[in-house]
């Protein structure tokens, strides 16, 4: 009588395991591929913000100032609607384009560009001298796609005696 | 009877196959995350650097030259210590964001006029930036920033990280000479 057995051969074995880890590390890597191709979708990789000047006169405490800077941004996806944020006094990131009024969103080009009055920024309490990161953010997302670095400094209003914050020229 | 024989049953190959998909999935997440934190530890993505001017005065062979930029960073990892350079007169990297160190090898800011970093070390902030001024001092002397030939250049600035010199982000800076002779060629990237 002939008897079947369920035995493995040790090639056979290892074969079908090296296979099976190849096949587990192309999934992975398809998976993650396809992961890419998503961020993507919001993210060209090339994006630009630019503040002009990065040194602006705000003097603290003042009800509503006349002092703006200029936003532009390059590199975005053409259509693609974006956050503006600084932050206050207290680290809270305040919407610079809502204040300002704009929808901020990038033209056929992946640009856009606004002028960021203080205005009321200045008053006691909100925004203060500083070197800030200005970040323009994926409007769904969240996700932060570029920064452009802006120093508030009391160039105007700073008594002579008094210390000058070592991000600022005067 | 005869002898055994090497047959596969169905349910060892399956536990084969399982067994490699997993390994080869867990391999894959392993080399992923340790990638994720390399980069993660210092780099955000987003590092931006302006400079107060893109063109800055600069006239070779002076023993110190007062022209001062302004270099501010966005988007870095606060904590961090941020590194300036720039190529000098044979192309390597110098750092220019140091303090000028007195003969003990402590900072001496009465050294300033010398050149250097207006902030040292340059930490980045709570809001991921920075902001130092750069005085150019020494670096118009022969055979610091200038050589022959190459007196008047378009260069590239780099924040790099200040432990594994990793570039962060970089900005283009002419330096021009804006008190060159009359009758000398203005290079293509000067406006004056």
């Amino acid at each position: 009588m002939t008897r079947t057995h369920s035995l493995l051969s040790p090639r056979f074995a290892l074969v079908t395991l090296a296979a099976a880890v190849l096949v587990g590390l192309a999934l992975a890597a398809a998976l993650s591929t396809h992961e890419g191709a998503r961020a993507d979708g919001h993210a060209t990789g090339g994006e630009t913000l630019v503040v002009t000047p990065n040194e602006a006169d705000f003097v603290p405490g003042t009800r509503n100032s006349q002092e703006s800077v200029w936003v532009y941004g390059s590199g975005f996806n053409p259509g693609q609607s974006l956050i503006v944020t600084i932050a206050d006094q207290r680290g809270v990131a305040t919407d610079i384009g809502a204040l300002s009024g704009v929808d901020v969103v990038a033209n056929d080009d992946g640009a856009f560009g606004f002028e960021w009055t203080f205005d009321r920024f200045t008053r006691t309490g909100v925004g203060g001298e500083g070197m800030q990161s200005v970040r323009a953010q994926d409007a769904g997302t969240f996700d932060e796609l570029a920064t452009a670095p802006l120093a508030l400094c009391n160039l105007s209003g700073r008594a002579e005696d008094a210390e000058v914050p070592s991000h600022c020229s005067a | 009877m005869t002898g055994a024989t090497t047959t596969v049953t169905k349910r060892s190959a399956t536990i084969l196959i399982a067994a490699g998909l997993i390994a080869g999935l867990a391999l894959a997440v392993a080399l992923a995350a340790y990638e994720g934190v390399r980069a993660d530890g210092h780099v955000t993505g987003t590092e931006s650097i302006a400079l107060s001017t893109n063109e800055v005065n600069f006239v070779a062979g002076t023993s110190r030259s007062p022209e001062e930029v302004w270099v501010r960073g966005s988007g870095f990892t606060p904590g961090r210590e941020v590194v300036l350079l720039l190529d000098d007169y044979q192309g390597a990297l110098y750092i220019i964001s140091n303090c000028r160190l007195n003969d003990e090898g402590e900072c001496a800011p009465g050294n300033r006029r010398d050149g250097g970093g207006s902030v040292w070390p340059l930490i980045v902030n709570d809001d991921g930036a920075f902001a130092t001024s750069w005085r150019i001092g020494r670096f118009t002397r022969p055979n610091v920033g200038a050589g022959e030939g190459n007196e008047e250049r378009l260069s590239t600035l780099w924040a790099v990280d200040g432990e594994t010199y990793d570039t962060l982000a970089t900005a283009p800076l002419a330096l021009c000479n804006h008190d060159r002779a009359e009758d000398a060629e203005v290079p293509p990237f000067c406006a004056k």
